[in-house]
């Protein structure tokens, strides 16, 4: 017994010798007020920058070609007659789950008087040219599909031929509304789980270009990034960091039993929430109460880098509130920053959402 | 998963078959004093739910026929960007209820701890805690078993958050229940 007792000393001793004894709370350089006018000129650019989009080219041409109605409702009749009569005059696109790039390649242009597409030789890249909307006759737009390859992957009994590399652009009036663009995308090979290793996409929605990026760092963290930005200076950023159990990819069934832990960070201006979370901690609780959630769980809130708020989870009335707890110690709920934010995004896009 | 479900159950099969050649009857007297466990979930993760109060390697050491002292050890640190470490120790005592045949039951009491530390989080997480079980232990052979052991748990969670802004860093609550309802040990004993 007197054995157990010293060991049970020496263990404790071990555990709080572990421990992070420094209190490292920053300090922050703004006042709270400071810190609340922030957060709110955060968001008002938010909703300016969303506002950028819904006035960029892009828009305008769906706007243009999609809403082309006296009630603005969405209608794709025309462009779908358009690729109807495509594969009808000139084969499929898809033959046997593979894109028939090689075979399709040409530039077509689309005839209003006879409703077809004239094609002219072209051995590098597939062309459409035609008018934006219906019952037009002057050709304004221009689709073309400059590179495309693919590779057969499977997931466990089936095969998929996925895409390794595309470059695809939409200009109207000469200016590029939109242009997605799909490179150094690799799959695990050897294996019946073709796990994808990279991938990056950039996707251009006039005036808004977002760069997608997927990576293995090790052969149980990945990442996943996300930027948006303008010229106009919008900026956005998202950061996903996913460790998992093993590189037993094939048995991957649930966040639960395959995810250990996932960190990142979203960012919009200079604010910024870097967040973590433990999901093997919080796997083992079935229903985990809120002191459970905050143990396992980290929010901070970043303005120009430097920390100005926890987010702290909190069960109110049976009803699950985030607040934030600012440097003085004060907190209240986040809803005074995004409580309006549904009906600002319903405002901004309105010529979309009836 | 369905690899490692066959081979385990080969395993456990020949296992069986080495067993009966040697005897049907292994009372728990006949294993040697050293017992080294590990929960079944590290291997087959999905089929054997793993457990709060468990702890990944055991040791049990066989005091006399009835008395059994045991410990369990919890050990992972990654230095990565998004690392943490874990450790954790339990010492307990178990006593023998009843043996029939192939079949021990025992019952006792662990006291448990544990430290854990997020580097992306930053809260030192301590756990201080006793789970007192009856033990079901199936002989397979002289030198393999398999055994559960479920209990009632106590357990006080102590984190230090060590950059809130929130006037109070320390949060601690008491937690209880019932604990490794379908956690099964592999067991080996030499």
């Amino acid at each position: 017994m007197k054995k157990i007792s010293i060991l049970s000393l020496i263990i404790l001793s071990i555990l709080f010798a572990c421990s992070s004894d420094s209190d490292n709370t920053p300090t922050p350089t703004t006042t709270v007020t400071e810190d609340k006018q922030n957060i709110n000129n955060t968001f008002d650019s938010f909703y300016s920058c969303l506002n950028v989009l819904d006035d960029g080219d892009l828009s305008d041409f769906l706007l243009y070609s999609l809403f082309n109605n006296t009630n603005q409702e969405y209608n794709d009749s025309y462009l779908k007659m358009l690729s109807d009569k495509f594969e009808l005059q000139h084969g499929d696109l898809i033959i046997n789950d593979r894109f028939q790039f090689a075979n399709r390649t040409g530039i077509y242009t689309w005839n209003s008087t006879t409703n077809s597409w004239t094609k002219t030789a072209s051995s590098s890249e597939i062309t459409l040219k035609f008018p934006s909307r219906e019952n037009q006759t002057t050709i304004d737009s221009e689709l073309t599909l400059q590179s495309y390859n693919e590779t057969e992957t499977s997931f466990e009994s089936n095969t998929y031929n996925l895409p390794t590399n595309a470059s695809l652009t939409l200009k109207r009036n000469n200016t590029t509304v939109f242009s997605l663009n799909l490179s150094n995308v690799t799959f695990q090979t050897g294996t019946n789980f073709s796990m994808p290793l990279t991938a990056t996409i950039t996707i251009f929605t006039a005036p808004f270009t977002h760069t997608i990026n997927w990576t293995r760092s090790s052969s149980t963290d990945f990442k996943f990034s996300y930027t948006s930005s303008t010229p106009q200076g919008c900026g956005t950023n998202v950061e996903l960091n996913v460790k998992l159990y093993d590189n037993d990819y094939a048995n991957i069934t649930s966040l639960k039993d395959d995810v250990k832990a996932v960190n990142g960070f979203i960012s919009e201006g200079n604010l910024k929430v870097n967040y973590a979370v433990n999901v093997q901690a919080l796997s083992a609780f079935s229903d985990p109460t809120d002191a459970q959630i905050n143990a396992n769980t980290n929010a901070e809130v970043l303005y120009n880098n430097i920390k100005i708020g926890d987010l702290d989870y909190r069960t109110i009335n049976n009803k699950t509130e985030i607040y934030i707890i600012y440097s003085d110690g004060t907190s209240e709920n986040v809803d005074i920053y995004v409580s309006d934010f549904e009906s600002q995004v319903r405002s901004i896009f309105a010529n979309y959402i009836n | 998963m369905f690899v490692r479900l066959i081979l385990i159950f080969l395993f456990v099969s020949c296992s069986t078959s080495f067993a009966q050649k040697d005897s049907t009857k292994i009372e728990n007297s006949d294993l040697t004093k050293h017992q080294i466990g590990i929960g079944i979930s590290k291997f087959v993760n999905s089929a054997f739910p793993s457990d709060k109060n468990a702890y990944s390697i055991n040791y049990r050491y066989q005091l006399n026929e009835k008395i059994s002292l045991r410990s369990g050890v919890i050990y992972e640190k990654d230095d990565s960007e998004s690392g943490f470490i874990d450790i954790g120790l339990k010492l307990g005592v178990d006593k023998k209820l009843k043996s029939f045949e192939k079949w021990y039951f025992y019952y006792g009491i662990d006291l448990m701890s544990n430290f854990t530390n997020y580097k992306n989080i930053d809260k030192d997480q301590y756990m201080l805690g006793a789970i007192s079980f009856i033990g079901i232990q199936f002989n397979i052979s002289k030198n393999f078993s398999f055994s559960v052991e479920p209990g009632i748990y106590l357990r006080h969670n102590i984190i230090i958050d060590n950059a809130t802004f929130a006037n109070d860093k320390k949060t601690s609550w008491t937690e209880s229940g019932l604990g490794k309802l379908g956690y099964v040990n592999l067991n080996f004993h030499f």
